[in-house]
């Protein structure tokens, strides 16, 4: 029986906008990371993965709120922590690499001197000891121990980013959550990356939490994906069900919009229209409007969050029929 | 009939910052693009796509070799833009903030082909139809600013268009954009070319993207075309090693992740000499990969690498 690392319940998140509206960037999501696993989430562009990734580590700019919700880590309720409790739970339990963090590293400093600074904020220890430790980090995400008397800007992109998913890992957290941690570097240098990724989390059995908009590779790296529209998850299930099963028709369209490499090749529909204004309630569901599956009802009724097996969850009013694609 | 032409086009930078010497961005480069025919240039960042598309735009001369545009010389082409338009990645720079739609699309069409203001509104009201914004009406009064990314990408492909190009060059077009919405732009791109005549250089780092919309491959590595075939032979039977890897390494939902564990581009070896370009990260690099290696054709192929050198 797989056992939670992370709980999210009923977590919102709301940004002010402009003449007193209010954004529902994340509204009342509930998922749940297993010890061990890798939890993917895809999703299009403002369709609220970073808000998520940041409100779960507390991390959010302040201009936003969390409206509603609680994030478990274990039985560790994170919202109820103070700043000074939250920022020990940060890197120790939980850590994370923010979309682009690899350009966010220090140009004055050596990699090696930043992954120490990280350890020894934490942990009471010599930094010759720490040293040693960063030595052994950069060398499980594949990069030679020797780089620690480096500065960032002697290095490739694709390194930079080793260094500070080792800089993540330093503490030994439980879960590491990691958003677009390949999207700006090169295919190959990506696939490089997301391998040492798992095999490092194989290693050492920790959970991860892994955002990107690239689907495929997702459905490559991760165990489960959860699939965001608009501020919700509209499905989650594990990547073989997503890949021969789709249950959600934005999930089915979302799949075919990234043209197969191999296989027949044939056209794939586009989908039509744009995601709705997120400080606008929506009366039912939020893909109604460009659904070519949607019937009367999903204009008018919010669906309900179904769950078709163990871990999964679907929000659609048609879930049950048979693809009718 | 429509025909470009690259016979052995080499385009080199004088270095920057302290290095000497140049950079030799394109390297002896022959490819060829025919009527309704649609050619992917793929390689990864820094390879030499853009410097070709600029190339074949004139918006940069060769520094040597020669472009021929139906049999013509491109430098003493006349009527270029009439036959040659590019589509650039970035939308949100690409149109003038300044102007309406309207006038974007309706200025070169006057220039371009000398016709009337009238005449002129009509090609703009044509062209935007075409590329799906309609009633076209609604979007000819509107500024850059008030469209969606994939709504301006459009409105470069229209103002392309207007040009009445037998080829248009699009660099990347859809990389700025959501796959929902950069995939509505890659149908566009294919409905155009079965409805006229038109042909593309289409610039991409992703190979299935480059195979849903081209008929043919164009792998570039430092420069150098290392691979060039029809989509499908390239993708399913790659022959160059660097191929081999832009394959295993492409995400693709019904594949396992690869196990790569290839050295980092930092850790290569210098590209200005004449050797193979991709021996550093290479399993099978040999002594030979020290020298020139040249094109090897292979009935509807060609591949630069040792390995098919008979
Ligand atoms: N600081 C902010 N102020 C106001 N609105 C914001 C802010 N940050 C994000 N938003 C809004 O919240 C929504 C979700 O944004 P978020 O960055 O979480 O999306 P995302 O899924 O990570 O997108 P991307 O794929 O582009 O990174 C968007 O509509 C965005 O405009
Ligand atoms: N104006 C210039 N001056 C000097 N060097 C240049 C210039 N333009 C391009 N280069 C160099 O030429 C090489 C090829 O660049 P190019 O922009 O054609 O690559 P690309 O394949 O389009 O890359 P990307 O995928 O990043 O767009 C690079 O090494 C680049 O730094
Ligand atoms: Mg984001
Ligand atoms: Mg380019």
């Amino acid at each position: 029986m797989p056992t939670p690392c992370l709980r999210v319940v009923g977590l919102s998140v709301d940004y002010p906008g402009s003449a007193g509206k209010v954004y529902h960037a994340v509204q009342n999501v509930s998922f749940t990371v297993h010890h061990g696993e890798i939890f993917g989430i895809a999703g299009e562009s403002g369709c609220g993965k970073s808000s998520l990734a940041h409100a779960i580590v507390r991390l959010l700019k302040p201009s936003a709120t969390v409206a509603s919700g609680h994030v478990y880590l274990d039985d560790l309720d994170l919202m109820t922590l103070n700043e000074a409790m939250m920022r020990s739970v940060r890197w120790e339990k939980v850590a994370i690499v923010p979309q682009s963090a690899m350009n966010n590293l220090s140009p004055v400093l050596r990699i090696g001197a930043q992954i120490v600074d990280a350890i020894v904020a934490h942990e009471s220890t010599s930094r010759n000891r720490a040293l040693d430790r960063a030595r052994e980090l950069l060398r499980r995400v594949g990069l030679a121990p020797e780089l620690v008397a480096s500065y960032p800007h002697q290095l490739s992109g694709g390194m930079r980013q080793r260094a500070v998913i080792a800089m993540a890992l330093a503490l030994n957290p439980q879960l590491l959550v990691m958003d677009e941690p390949t999207t700006a570097l090169d295919v190959v240098v990506q696939a490089g990356i997301m391998h040492q990724i798992k095999q490092v989390q194989r290693e050492f059995g920790f959970s991860v939490l892994v955002i990107t908009h690239d689907l495929p590779l997702l459905m490559q790296v991760a165990d489960r994906v959860g699939i965001m529209y608009a501020g919700s998850f509209v499905e989650i299930v594990p990547s073989p069900v997503m890949l021969e099963h789709p249950r959600h028709p934005y999930s089915r369209a979302l799949m075919q919009a990234f043209p197969p490499l191999l296989g027949p090749s044939r056209r794939a529909p586009s989908i039509e229209g744009t995601p709705p204004d997120l400080s606008i309630a929506l009366k039912g569901c939020s893909f109604a409007a460009r659904c070519p599956e949607a019937v009367a009802m999903c204009g008018v009724k919010a669906p309900v969050a179904m769950s078709p097996g163990q871990d999964q969850l679907v929000v659609c009013h048609r879930w049950e029929e048979p693809s009718r694609v | 009939m429509f025909k470009l032409e690259l016979d052995r086009v080499t385009k080199r930078y004088p270095a920057r910052g302290m290095h000497r010497g140049s950079i030799l961005s394109v390297d002896q480069v022959s490819l060829q693009i025919h009527q309704n025919q649609s050619i992917a240039l793929v390689g990864e960042s820094g390879s030499g796509k853009t410097t070709i598309a600029r190339l074949v735009t004139r918006l940069e001369r060769p520094s040597s070799g020669l472009i021929r545009v139906n049999q013509q010389r491109l430098e003493d082409h006349s009527g270029l833009p009439r036959l040659v338009q590019m589509i650039f990645q970035d939308p949100f720079s690409s149109l003038n903030p300044h102007y309406p739609i309207g006038y974007s699309l309706e200025r070169p069409a006057e220039l371009l082909h000398r016709i009337s203001r009238r005449e002129a509104a009509a090609r703009a009201a044509e062209a935007l139809t075409l590329v799906g914004l309609t009633p076209a009406e609604n979007y000819l009064d509107k500024h850059a600013h008030q469209l969606s990314g994939g709504q301006r990408q459009r409105v470069n492909i229209a103002r392309a268009l207007v040009a009445r190009p037998q080829l248009i060059v699009a660099d990347e077009p859809t990389s700025m954009l959501d796959v929902s919405v950069g995939l509505g732009i890659l149908n566009l791109l294919l409905d155009l070319k079965e409805r006229s005549e038109i042909s593309y250089l289409f610039i991409t780092h992703n190979l299935a993207a480059a195979r849903y919309v081209s008929e043919r491959i164009v792998v570039l590595y430092r420069g150098i075309v290392v691979e060039d075939g029809p989509s499908f032979d390239v993708i399913n039977h790659p022959l160059h090693p660097y191929t081999q890897l832009l394959v295993e390494s492409t995400p693709d939902a019904h594949k396992a992740l690869p196990r790569i564990t290839v050295p980092d581009a930092q850790e290569m070896v210098g590209a200005s000499d004449a050797g193979c370009p991709f021996r550093a990260r290479c399993p099978h690099r040999r002594a030979q990969c020290e020298e020139p290696v040249a094109l090897q054709q292979r009935e509807k192929r060609e591949v630069r690498c040792v390995l098919y050198d008979h």
